[in-house]
């Protein structure tokens, strides 16, 4: 099978979607001619031209207004904000527009936009290129969150993204976006609330996302070495959220970690931890433990950046405190 | 008679259907005020002195364009068409209401109609008309989007993103700020420049596209402007805006304080938009006080009976909270 | 307002540096350039002097031993009391940027349960004492190998090989968990065993009489019930404790009990297993009663539709392995009792009376009796009863 860059696969699923669909278009700042901040969108302006790969001023929140506007009178959308901490600047219209429409219309029209952008840090972005806001989206009924953390994945996911008739924030990883990941050339989609079991094991279950996936698994191939098992579940998406593959992998193993780049304090983790000890509190064997960026902003030089994002050696002590 | 005036231009059945829908809106609004105080729960902000505005550049509108509002929604709705059963269900929050009872006032909305929701928030419905302009270049028909939004809004960010897309994709928005003196609480002249406040079309300029300023209290200038700047996004020229000056009769919502002084009112009062309009189609002709009382009756009856309406429609089932949420799950 | 003292790097090949004179001690005051101490390097010897005005508030380096360069030595502080600084401010000036290179996997959170006030509650997973209640295992015999003893699921497991392991280490078979009846049954009788002292007696009764007038009854078609031996035995029975109230009792709270109703317990065999039901007030009802509710009561047992009111309330309880042909055997008593009566099967002998030989039918009837209520005198003296009874059956007409 072919490798392809993580970015080229959602470039590849953007460009088949907007082949079949002619009212289908992209918006955002730098990526028409000039390729994507991050090279994602590449050489779709030259395909598709100026209309459907549309440059736009820097008005993060106009941008995803005008994708309501034009997705609720018939011509889908995808939003490019290239990096997440831009995205509370269009926090209105994500929040009070996109989201709320089907609801308090009662179902006139629903708003078939994805909002795409990228988490994360690993790049010496600095304090406000770096951060990871998930969880903000979980917490807005409305809205679909969706987080890949392979080519493979982003493909297939995007995919039912831009087909889906409601609002979803995809958010990719801006470490990933060179990383080459195997993706077939025929045609394919994966849908939204199904999880991926990245590697079996039965030892504990760490439920991890997006680049921490990654690390996860360099982890599990270490404790391999001295038999430790370990279950990688990635979830794909975390609205809607695959409660069934997650549950049954805590109900094998006993013991639960949650991986997410995103600060401890007020993550993803704590939703999930939450999810577990309600729904499967009697299978438990140890405390639930998250692993996540230290409470703190995320500074530029690597040995401040790495003491404040999560790192293998956290990864791993996260999981050798459960299965003592 | 005056042979120049402009009402002229307007043909007499135009100008009795924006006549009756003026008093209509007027009917409604006041109608509301007493029921929002007494048999609804919410908010309502009325639209009472403004009528002109909304029926002006609606009655130009054909049904297939789109228009976006604002928390001050009722009028443009009524004016873009919308049923008054089916407004008044919606105030009450009856299954009967355009949404089912789920938004209430602020967020009313009839697509079929081209209305795409009154907003709760001042500028959120700005880009969505930008959208929509979008919209209809990517799909090359020839309608248009207007926003309608109060010079308050105006001074959101938003207001700026979405002016300044429009004017640079060159799309069909027409952007219509209806300066009624009173943001909330607030003067304008606290939060414009002096040398902007008499004229704030001239926000225009600093996109690109024409902006004109219009007594928003005479709808036969509301009426004609509106028709020229449709024509100019229709024919593919952009975006035009039309700065509506007028005056918020009523407080910000209904049953709000009012700090206004009540001469500043009156002086308002002089000049409303619906008794302007009576005394030039009398004078012209084209109104005869019978015909008034007519009319007044008619959209009397019709309110009433939609009022009617709305208290007999049943309260939804409390499983619709949860429907909506998405088109689809997962 | 912290400053360190740096062990002073005299040499590029130094790494270490020796204090061989204090001339300051902690809580000192001292003022910038005042000489604190004399450091030996590999190449050269220093007096090291505090760079500003303060109170020697910290010394790392010890006396004749080798300390690291570029590492504090020392601490000067604007105050003499350490409770002055900050906690996390002694911290980092106590070790340098380079020190703290190396990173170290966090700190480990501790994620024992802590001791709290509950300190009478086991300490368990979720799992484990789910696992426990599914296998009817009391979790405080378990011991606990999780974080600060914490009992967890693996611990359960072991626990319950073992306990299988204990009873038969080399013989295979398979677990069979009891059914709610049994768990109860076991229960009681467990208990009976800790708590009640029993002593048995036994006695061989002549029912040749009771056996020909019980035929003879039953063959009458106008008596519409059948009577059986355990009919006559409660009849027998009920009416020997009114007169021996101390087997119609129980020990309670130090005290003996004496129930005023005679209630007796049958014991009955159910599809679902062993059932004890009671008949109330068996004194009170003569024998034909006795038939009609000893026939209902275990009709509804047989069926699995008794009510609570039917096992409930007993005295003193009968029980008859005759059927399967049990010639005796030592019953344990039922808790709340005083005694219990074990009915074995007819034996049919001969009997020499005066030189002739007649067939005479016996039962062996074993009496177990809570010492702390009942002597051997008095449970004799219950038997001798029990026994005329029967060979005078007339009497149970009544």
């Amino acid at each position: 099978m072919r490798t392809i860059e993580f970015r080229q696969a959602i470039r590849e699923a953007m460009s088949e979607e907007m082949r079949k669909d002619p009212t289908l278009f992209l918006l955002g700042y730098d990526v028409g001619e000039y390729g994507g901040e991050f090279r994602v969108s590449g050489d779709m302006f030259k395909e598709f031209g100026p209309r459907r790969v549309q440059d736009t001023p820097i008005s993060e929140n106009a941008e995803v207004g005008l994708a309501v506007g034009a997705a609720i009178t018939g011509c889908k959308a995808i939003v490019e904000i290239p990096f997440m901490d831009f995205i509370p600047m269009a926090m209105d219209a994500i929040v009070n527009q996109a989201a709320k429409f089907h609801y308090t219309f009662a179902g006139q029209r629903s708003v078939p936009i994805v909002i795409r952008t990228a988490q994360g840090g690993y790049i010496r972005a600095a304090e406000q290129h770096s951060q990871c806001f998930e969880n903000w989206f979980v917490n807005v009924p409305g809205l679909k969150v969706v987080m890949p953390s392979t080519g493979y994945d982003a493909k297939g996911l995007l995919k039912t993204a831009i087909n889906d008739p409601d609002p979803v924030v995809f958010i990719e990883h801006k470490y990933m976006y060179p990383f080459k990941f195997e993706v077939p050339e025929e045609e394919y989609s994966i849908p939204l609330g199904s999880a991926d079991i990245k590697r079996e094991g039965s030892d504990v279950t760490i439920i991890a996302t997006s680049y921490m996936v990654h690390l996860t698994l360099n982890v599990a191939e270490k404790l391999a070495k001295e038999g430790i098992s370990v279950e990688v579940v990635d979830p794909r998406s975390l609205v809607p959220l695959d409660e069934e593959k997650i549950l049954d992998s805590v109900k094998k193993t006993n013991k639960v970690v949650i991986v997410h780049e995103a600060h401890v304090r007020g993550g993803w983790g704590g939703e999930m931890a939450a999810v577990i000890a309600e729904k499967a509190f009697y299978d438990l064997d140890a405390p639930i433990v998250r692993v996540g960026a230290k409470n703190a902003p995320i500074p530029f030089p690597k040995v401040l950046e790495e003491h404040v994002l999560p790192s293998e050696a956290d990864i791993e002590t996260a999981i050798r405190q459960v299965i003592v | 008679m005056n042979a120049t005036d402009p009402i002229m231009e307007v043909t007499g059945e135009d100008l009795l259907k924006i006549y009756e829908n003026m008093v209509k809106i007027r009917m409604f609004e006041t109608r509301e005020y007493d029921l929002i105080q007494t048999e609804q729960e919410g908010f309502a902000h009325s639209y009472v002195g403004e009528e002109a505005i909304a029926v002006g550049v609606c009655s130009a509108l054909r049904k297939d364009d789109y228009i976006t509002s604002t928390h001050r929604g009722h009028g443009h709705m009524i004016a873009k068409g919308g049923d008054l059963k089916q407004m008044y269900g919606e105030l009450y929050g009856r299954v009967d209401g355009y949404c089912q009872g789920k938004s209430g006032s602020l967020h009313i909305a009839d697509f079929e109609l081209g209305v795409l929701g009154a907003n709760g928030i001042v500028s959120g419905g700005i880009p969505i008309a930008v959208g929509a302009g979008y919209s209809i270049q990517m799909r090359k028909t020839d309608q248009v989007a207007v926003a309608f939004f109060g010079e308050g809004a105006m001074n959101q960010g938003l207001f700026h993103e979405a002016a300044n897309m429009a004017s640079v994709f060159h799309l069909p928005v027409i952007f219509i700020v209806e300066v009624n003196h009173w943001q909330c609480g607030v003067r304008y002249e606290t939060v414009y420049h002096d040398e902007v406040i008499n004229d704030v079309s001239v926000r225009a300029k600093a996109y690109g596209f024409p902006g004109v300023k219009i007594d928003g209290n005479d709808v036969v200038e509301v009426f004609n402007t509106a028709k020229k700047a449709i024509a100019h996004a229709r024919s593919g020229k952009g975006p035009f805006m039309i700065a509506c000056y007028t005056y918020r009769i009523g407080t910000h919502f209904m049953g709000d304080i009012d700090i206004r002084p009540e001469s500043e009112v009156e002086e308002w009062r002089k000049k409303d938009p619906i008794n302007n309009l009576e005394k030039r189609m009398v004078r012209s002709g084209l109104l005869s006080g019978a015909e008034i009382e007519e009319i007044k009756d008619k959209v009397n009856a019709e309110v009433e009976g939609a009022i009617e309406f709305a208290r007999m429609s049943p309260e939804p089932e409390p499983e619709l909270a949860l429907k909506h949420v998405y088109a689809k799950f997962p | 307002m912290i400053t360190r003292v740096i062990m002073p790097q005299l040499s590029l090949t130094m790494q270490t540096g020796t204090v061989t004179q204090w001339m300051k001690s902690v809580g000192d005051k001292v003022a910038a350039g005042d000489a604190l101490c004399v450091v030996e390097g590999d190449k050269a010897t220093i007096d090291v002097e505090s760079p500003v005005d303060g109170y020697l508030i910290k010394a790392f380096a010890e006396l004749d031993e080798e300390f690291p360069v570029k590492q504090p030595l020392a601490l000067i502080g604007d105050s003499p009391n350490l409770q002055d600084y900050d906690e996390e401010e002694l911290q980092d000036a106590s070790i340098t940027a380079a020190a703290k290179k190396i990173k170290e996997p966090d700190k480990r959170v501790d994620l024992s349960p802590k001791n709290t006030e509950h300190s009478g509650q086991i300490k368990a997973s979720p799992i484990a004492k789910r696992l426990a209640k599914e296998h009817n295992i009391d979790i405080s015999l378990v011991t606990g190998t999780g974080p600060g003893g914490v009992i967890v699921k693996e611990d359960v497991l072991v626990f319950i090989s073992n306990q299988s392991e204990d009873s038969s280490p080399e013989v295979r078979g398979k677990t069979q968990p009891l059914s709610d009846l049994e768990k109860v049954l076991a229960s009681k009788m467990s208990l009976s065993n800790q708590e009640i002292p029993h002593f048995h007696l036994a006695i061989d009764l002549d029912v040749t009489k009771a056996e020909a007038l019980r035929k003879q009854l039953n063959d009458q078609p106008e008596l519409e019930k059948h009577i059986t031996l355990t009919d006559i035995f409660v009849w027998v029975t009920s009416r020997a404790l009114r007169k021996h109230s101390r087997l119609n009792a129980t020990f309670m709270d130090g005290q003996i009990f004496l129930y005023e109703q005679v209630n007796i317990g049958l014991a009955v065999d159910t599809p679902k297993g062993l059932i004890v039901v009671v008949i109330k007030d068996a004194d009170k009802k003569s024998l034909t009663e006795l038939a009609d509710a000893r026939s209902e009561i275990v009709a509804r047992a047989v069926d699995g539709e008794q009510t609570p009111d039917d096992l409930s309330g007993g005295t003193f309880t009968i029980t008859n392995l005759g059927m399967f042909g049990i010639k005796s055997f030592s019953p344990i008593i039922v808790p709340g009792q005083a005694g219990i009566l074990g009915v074995g099967s007819v034996q049919e002998l001969e009997k020499r009376d005066e030189g002739v030989f007649t067939g005479i039918k016996t039962i062996n009837v074993t009496l177990a009796c809570d010492h702390r209520i009942v002597d051997g005198v008095e449970g004799a003296k219950f038997l001798k009863d029990v026994s005329e009874s029967f060979s005078a059956p007339g009497s149970w007409l009544v």
